[in-house]
C-alpha cells in the first residue's frame, strides 16, 4: 500500500517536473540526459510556448530546483519565448523548469517543462607525471605504474584519466576512472627493454580534456632494479686496512647493465662514507674497500642503478658487518692531564698489555706492566718542588709494540697560561650541524717556551649512570689555528664541556718537554631542546600576604639546553599571574597575595627552544600575619588579668557585704528561746540574747515598690496579700512547736484572726544565700490555726526588745533595713499598710524608726 | 624520474645501440626459448636438419650495413609470422597450459615485434628486400604431431639464427648510422610482404 502510494507520488512529480510529452512548452537547449555546465560560466535557456498555447510569454516562469528565478534574469524574445540567463555555481545541479500559468484563476492547464543540469569543472592538466616498473624475477615487470598530480580541485563530474604508453607504433593504454585519480597501472604485456617509451596521461570529462606532458625516453629510465644480490664482505687477512666486497648482478646485463654504489661506516659511527662512483662504475661484482682502520668493525651496504644513471636507483641491500684484520700498532694517543690509562685510538688489534714507566728528571723511577683489562691504576710518587716527572707508556698487541707516548707532569710551581676569549657556535651544515670553537691565540711568553699546538677536549655532561670516569674525546689543532670545527659526533640536547688546552713545549735536560697550559672550559650544546621536565615547586613558607617558593634545578641530563629563565605562574580562581626570574634563581617570594586564599603555583623552565611547566602545587595563605595571634592572646590575657584584679579588689572592699551574702548568720536553734522556754519561766530573760523567731520575713524589693505608682499600690497590695505561703523555717517552727507566728493580715483576716482563727503565716522572699529576691515575688506563708495570738499582744513591752533584733526580719539579701530606709520616705514606705497595723495589735505601737518592718516580738504565750 | 632528466631524451645510447642491445637480448631469449621447448617436449638438443625455414639473399660483404639490416628485417618479419602461427596452434591445442615456455614464447613474440619496430627505423628508403619461407605450418598437418613439433623447433632455430645475425650485424654497424635515424617508412612496410616460393 505504501509503495504504491510512493510510486504514485513519483509519477506525479515526474509529470509536473518534466512535463507530459504533449507539454505546451519546450526548453532549448534540451537533452535526453543531463546538460553539463561549467561552474562560473553563464548559461542561457529559452522557453518556447508551443503553437496553440493559451499562454503568452508574460505567463512564463523559470524555476531552478524549487526556487523561482528572479524576473531580472528573464529576457523576452517574443510573445511566445522567454530566455533566462544564470551564472552557474557548483550548487546548481538539478532541474531547471519552465512553467506557464495564469496568475489569475483560470481553467487553463499549467504548462511545464524541465531540463536536468549538472555542474562541474573542466579537468586540469596533470603535472609531475612519473612512471616506474620494478624488477620482477629476472626481468622488468610489464606493469608500468604511473602517478601524477591531478590538482586539488574537485571536478564534481565524472572524469576519466587515461594513461598511454607507446612503443613506436605499438600502443598500450589504460583507463582509470577513479575520482581525482593520482596513479594508474598500465600493462605493457612485455616491458619494452631497449625501446623508446612514450608515456602521457589524458584526463577527460564532459567539459573538456587535458593532456600531461609526455615522458619519452629509453624504457630503462622507467625501470627500477633490485638491490645487488648476495652481498658479502670479506676480511683481507694480510691487508688489515682493507675489506673485500662481493656481490651478484640482480639482473642480466642484456636487460639492464648496472653500475653500483657502495657505502660503509664504522660500526660505532652513524656517518656513512660513500665510495666514489667512478670507482664502481663498471659492470663489476667485487670491490676492495681500502684505507680502513685495522681491527675495526665496518658496516657495508650497496645499491645499483642502470649504467649512466639510466634507471631508478635500487633500494639499499641489507647491511653487512665485518671487521678488518689486526695490524701492528702505529701510534698511541697522548692522554694529557690524566694518568690513568686509556685504550689508544688506533689499536690496530687487541691490546695485550701496556708498559708504563715513571721517570723523575729523566731517570727511571718505577716501571709497570698493565694488562689491558685492568686499565685503571694508581701510582703515587712524591715530586719535590722544582723537579719534573714524566710518564711513558707503550701498548703491545699480538703484532708488535706501539711507539712511546709521554706524559709530562709539570712542576707544581709553574702554571702556564691558557687561551682567552674562547667561545663556540653552531653551524647548520648538512647533514648535521657542526660545533665551531674559536679562541684568541696565546701570546709568546718566553723564547724557550714554544706553543706547540692546541688540544680541544669535549666531555659529555652528565655521564651515563654506569660510567665511573669521564668519557672525554679530543682533537689536536696546529698552533697557528684559532678556529676549528669539532670532528665530533655530538648528541643533540646533551651538554658538553669543551676545553681548549694550549700545549707548550720547551727544551730541558737534552729533551723536549711538553706541558699543557691552563684549560678554558665552556659548556655547549650542538642543539638545544625544550627541557624534558619542568621544575617541581614547593611552598616553603606561606604567610598572610606572601609565600616563599622553592624549586630544584632540573637535572643536567633533562635540561636539554641552557635554562634562560624560570617563569612562575600562580593563579587564584581564573586570574593568572606570572613572574619571570633568572636561571640561577631557585627561590622566590611571592608578595601581595590575598590572605586565606588558595593559590595554584607552578614554575616553567625555558630554554631557547621552548618551555616546559613543572608540577604545580597548591597552597593557602594564612589568615593572620606574623605576630597578630600573639598580640590577640596578650591582649586577652591582660584583659582577663585586669578583670580578675578588679574583681579581687572589689571583693576586698566589699568583703563584709559579701560575707553576709555568702555566709548569713544562721541562728543556732539550740540557743533559741524555745529551747529554754518553759511556761513557768519568763521568757523575757533570754530575749536579749536569743532569736525568738525563726521566721524570716522576706518581702519584695522595696525599691521597686518605691518606683511603683502609689495609686496602684492598693491593687498590688491586694495581690501580694492574696499570695500567702507557709514559711520555711518559721512554718516548721510553728508546726513543731506551739509558737505562732504572725506576719501580716488584711482587714478581713484581722477580724478573723481576732475573732476565731489566727492565721500563722510567714512572708519570705526566696533570696536566701545569695539568691536574687528582686526577681521573685515575695512569698507569704499562712498557717490556718486556731491558736490564740502570741502574747506579744498581751506583752507589748516585748516589742521594744524584739525590735532591737529586728535584723532577723530581712527583706532579702540585697535589702537591709539601714540601706532601704533612706530610699523610702518614712510614711510612704509601701510595705507598711495601715490595715496591717489596724489588724495587728502589734501595729498599735509602731516602732519609732521609719523602717517598715514589723518585728515579731519574742515571746510566746503559753497555751 | 627523480634525480634524472629523462623527459625528451632517449638516453645516452643511440638508436642503433639500443636496437643492437635489443637484438642481443632477443637472441638470448630465443636460445632460452628453444631450450625450454626442447626440455618441455623432451626433444634432443641436437639441431633439426633441413636448414632454415626462412631464406634471404646472401649477406655478402658488398652489401651495406643498411642493406643487411633491411634483409634481416625481412627475415625477422617472417620469423614473427611463423612464431604467431606457432602460438595460435599451441593455444588451440593447449589453451589452458601456463608454463614458463609459453610465457617466454609470448615475451619473445613481443620482443620480436619491438625489434622489428626498432630496426625499421634503421632501414634505408627505396630499398626493398623480401624473405622466403620454405615450409609453412599448413604443410605440417600431414606429418603428424611429431612433424609439427619438429617444425616448431625449426621455427625456434630460425629465430635464434636470425636474431643472432641481426645482433651481430647491428653490433658491427658503425656509429654513423645512429646519427640519422629515420622515421618509419610506409613504403618499406608495404614492401616487407611475404615472399613465398
Amino acid at each position: 500500500m505504501g509503495s504504491s502510494h510512493d510510486l504514485l507520488l513519483l509519477l506525479m512529480f515526474l509529470h509536473y517536473a518534466v512535463g507530459p510529452t504533449n507539454s505546451c512548452v519546450k526548453i532549448l537547449p534540451d537533452s535526453s540526459s543531463s546538460i553539463v555546465l561549467e561552474v562560473g560560466k553563464d548559461f542561457t535557456a529559452t522557453c518556447h510556448l508551443l503553437e496553440g498555447s493559451a499562454y503568452t510569454s508574460d505567463d512564463i516562469e523559470w524555476i531552478l530546483g524549487n526556487v523561482s528565478i528572479a524576473k531580472q534574469s528573464y529576457r523576452k524574445i517574443n510573445e511566445t519565448s522567454v530566455s533566462v540567463t544564470v551564472n552557474i555555481n557548483s550548487n546548481m545541479s538539478g532541474w531547471l523548469r519552465c512553467r506557464a500559468a495564469k496568475k489569475s484563476l483560470s481553467y487553463a492547464r499549467t504548462c511545464i517543462y524541465g531540463i536536468l543540469l549538472r555542474t562541474g569543472y573542466p579537468p586540469l592538466k596533470p603535472k609531475n607525471l612519473s612512471c616506474i616498473a620494478v624488477q620482477e624475477d629476472k626481468d622488468i615487470s610489464s606493469y608500468l605504474n604511473c602517478s601524477w598530480d591531478p590538482g586539488s580541485r574537485n571536478l564534481l563530474i565524472d572524469t576519466t584519466y587515461t594513461i598511454y604508453a607507446n612503443v613506436y607504433v605499438l600502443s598500450n593504454r589504460t583507463d582509470c576512472n577513479q575520482h581525482l585519480a593520482r596513479s594508474c597501472v598500465v600493462n605493457l604485456e612485455t616491458f619494452p627493454i631497449h625501446m623508446v617509451l612514450k608515456v602521457w596521461v589524458e584526463v577527460k570529462n564532459a567539459l573538456g580534456s587535458e593532456r600531461s606532458e609526455e615522458l619519452q625516453t629509453d624504457s630503462s629510465y622507467f625501470a627500477k632494479p633490485n638491490p645487488p644480490l648476495n652481498v658479502q664482505v670479506l676480511t683481507e687477512v694480510n691487508i688489515p686496512t682493507c675489506l673485500m666486497v662481493t656481490w651478484k648482478h640482480p639482473i642480466d646485463r642484456t636487460i639492464l647493465k648496472l653500475s653500483y654504489a657502495i657505502e660503509y661506516r664504522k660500526a660505532a659511527s652513524d656517518v656513512w662514507i660513500e665510495v666514489p662512483e667512478s670507482f664502481t662504475r663498471g659492470y663489476i661484482e667485487s670491490f676492495r674497500l681500502q684505507s680502513l682502520e685495522p681491527y675495526t668493525q665496518y658496516v657495508v651496504q650497496m645499491r645499483c642503478i642502470g649504467e649512466s644513471y639510466s634507471s631508478y636507483w635500487s633500494n639499499w641491500s641489507h647491511s653487512i658487518t665485518e671487521s678488518t684484520a689486526e695490524a701492528s700498532m702505529t701510534c698511541i694517543i697522548h692522554n694529557l692531564g690524566n694518568v690513568d690509562g686509556r685504550a689508544p685510538v688506533k689499536a690496530n688489534g687487541k691490546i695485550l698489555l701496556y708498559n708504563l714507566s715513571i721517570n723523575q728528571d729523566n731517570e727511571m723511577f718505577e716501571s709497570h706492566n698493565i694488562t689491558a683489562d685492568n686499565l685503571r691504576q694508581t701510582y703515587s710518587m712524591e715530586l719535590p718542588t722544582g723537579k719534573m716527572a714524566s710518564i711513558e707508556i707503550t701498548a703491545v698487541n699480538s703484532v708488535g709494540v706501539s711507539p712511546k707516548a709521554t706524559l709530562f707532569i709539570p712542576r707544581s710551581d709553574k702554571e702556564l697560561p691558557g687561551v682567552e676569549n674562547m667561545s663556540w657556535s653552531v653551524r647548520d651544515e648538512k647533514p648535521e650541524p657542526e660545533l665551531q670553537v674559536k679562541w684568541t691565540a696565546v701570546l709568546p711568553l718566553h723564547h724557550t717556551l714554544h706553543l706547540f699546538e692546541y688540544l680541544l677536549e669535549w666531555v659529555k655532561i652528565p655521564q651515563a649512570v654506569h660510567q665511573t670516569e669521564l668519557q672525554a674525546d679530543w682533537q689536536r689543532v696546529p698552533n697557528n689555528v684559532t678556529i676549528t670545527t669539532l670532528n665530533a659526533d655530538l648528541e643533540k640536547f646533551k651538554r658538553y664541556n669543551i676545553s681548549v688546552y694550549p700545549i707548550y713545549k720547551y727544551y730541558s735536560g737534552h729533551m723536549w718537554h711538553f706541558q699543557a697550559g691552563r684549560p678554558v672550559t665552556r659548556p655547549a650544546y650542538i642543539q638545544q631542546g625544550t627541557p624534558e621536565e619542568g621544575p617541581t615547586v614547593t611552598v616553603t613558607k606561606s604567610k598572610k600576604n606572601s609565600a616563599e617558593l622553592t624549586w630544584k634545578e632540573i637535572p643536567l641530563d633533562r635540561q636539554r639546553g641552557f635554562i634562560t629563565n624560570y617563569t612562575i605562574f600562580y593563579e587564584i580562581g581564573n586570574t593568572k599571574q606570572s613572574v619571570m626570574v633568572g636561571p640561577n634563581v631557585h627561590t622566590y617570594v611571592l608578595m601581595d597575595l590575598a590572605s586565606e586564599t588558595d593559590y595554584v603555583v607552578n614554575v616553567e623552565a625555558s630554554t631557547e627552544a621552548g618551555s616546559v611547566k613543572g608540577t604545580g602545587c597548591t597552597f593557602k595563605t594564612m589568615k593572620y600575619g606574623d605576630g597578630e595571634v600573639e598580640v590577640i592572646v596578650v591582649v586577652v590575657c591582660l584583659s582577663f588579668l585586669f578583670l580578675t584584679v578588679f574583681i579581687i579588689m572589689l571583693c576586698l572592699r566589699k568583703r563584709e557585704v559579701l560575707k553576709k551574702l555568702l555566709w548569713p548568720q544562721v541562728p543556732d536553734p539550740s540557743d533559741s528561746s524555745i529551747a529554754h522556754w518553759s511556761p513557768d519561766f519568763p521568757i523575757k530573760a533570754d530575749l536579749p540574747k536569743e532569736d525568738v523567731s525563726v521566721v524570716e520575713v522576706d518581702v519584695f524589693d522595696g525599691k521597686s515598690l518605691c518606683e511603683e505608682d502609689k495609686g496602684v499600690l492598693p491593687l498590688k497590695k491586694d495581690k501580694y496579700l492574696s499570695e500567702e505561703h507557709s514559711s520555711g523555717i518559721g512554718g516548721s517552727s510553728c508546726m513543731s512547736s506551739p509558737r505562732h507566728s504572725v506576719s501580716d493580715s488584711d482587714e478581713g483576716d484581722s477580724g478573723q484572726t481576732t475573732a476565731s482563727t489566727v492565721q500563722y503565716s510567714s512572708v519570705r522572699a526566696s533570696g536566701y544565700k545569695g539568691q536574687t529576691p528582686s526577681h521573685q515575688p515575695p512569698a507569704f506563708a499562712r498557717s490556718e490555726s486556731t491558736q490564740p495570738l502570741l502574747d506579744c499582744e498581751e506583752h507589748p513591752d516585748h516589742l521594744n526588745e524584739s525590735h532591737s533584733r529586728s535584723s532577723y526580719f530581712r527583706r532579702g539579701q540585697e535589702l537591709e533595713p539601714g540601706v532601704l530606709a533612706p530610699e523610702c520616705d518614712g510614711g510612704s514606705l509601701t510595705f507598711c499598710p495601715v490595715q496591717e497595723e489596724e489588724a495587728s495589735p502589734i501595729a498599735e505601737d509602731p516602732p519609732a524608726s521609719a523602717l517598715c518592718y514589723m518585728p515579731q516580738k519574742s515571746g510566746y504565750r503559753p497555751q | 624520474m627523480a634525480g634524472r632528466s629523462a623527459n625528451g631524451r632517449h638516453g645516452l645510447r643511440g638508436h642503433a645501440g639500443r636496437t643492437a642491445a635489443l637484438a642481443r637480448l632477443l637472441h638470448k631469449e630465443c636460445i632460452q626459448l628453444l631450450e625450454l621447448y626442447r626440455n618441455s617436449e623432451s626433444l634432443p638438443s641436437s639441431p633439426v636438419d633441413g636448414g632454415y625455414l626462412v631464406s634471404i639473399p646472401p649477406l655478402v660483404p658488398q652489401l651495406s650495413d643498411a642493406e643487411k639490416i633491411s634483409i634481416l628485417h625481412a627475415a625477422l618479419k617472417e620469423c614473427l609470422r611463423l612464431l604467431e602461427d606457432v602460438i595460435t596452434r599451441e593455444d588451440a591445442e593447449f589453451s589452458d597450459e601456463d608454463s614458463e615456455y609459453k610465457r617466454k614464447l609470448k615475451t619473445v613474440r613481443d620482443r620480436l615485434g619491438h625489434l622489428l619496430a626498432s630496426t625499421e627505423q634503421l632501414l634505408v628508403d627505396g630499398q626493398k628486400f623480401e624473405a622466403k619461407v620454405k615450409e609453412e605450418l599448413d604443410g605440417q598437418a600431414a606429418s603428424g604431431s611429431f612433424g609439427l613439433k619438429m617444425w616448431i623447433v625449426r621455427v625456434l632455430q630460425d629465430l635464434v639464427h636470425w636474431t643472432g645475425q641481426t645482433s651481430d650485424t647491428l653490433r658491427s654497424m658503425p656509429a654513423e648510422m645512429e646519427k640519422a635515424p629515420k622515421t618509419m617508412s610506409r613504403r618499406t612496410r608495404r614492401g616487407a610482404g611475404k615472399m613465398r616460393k
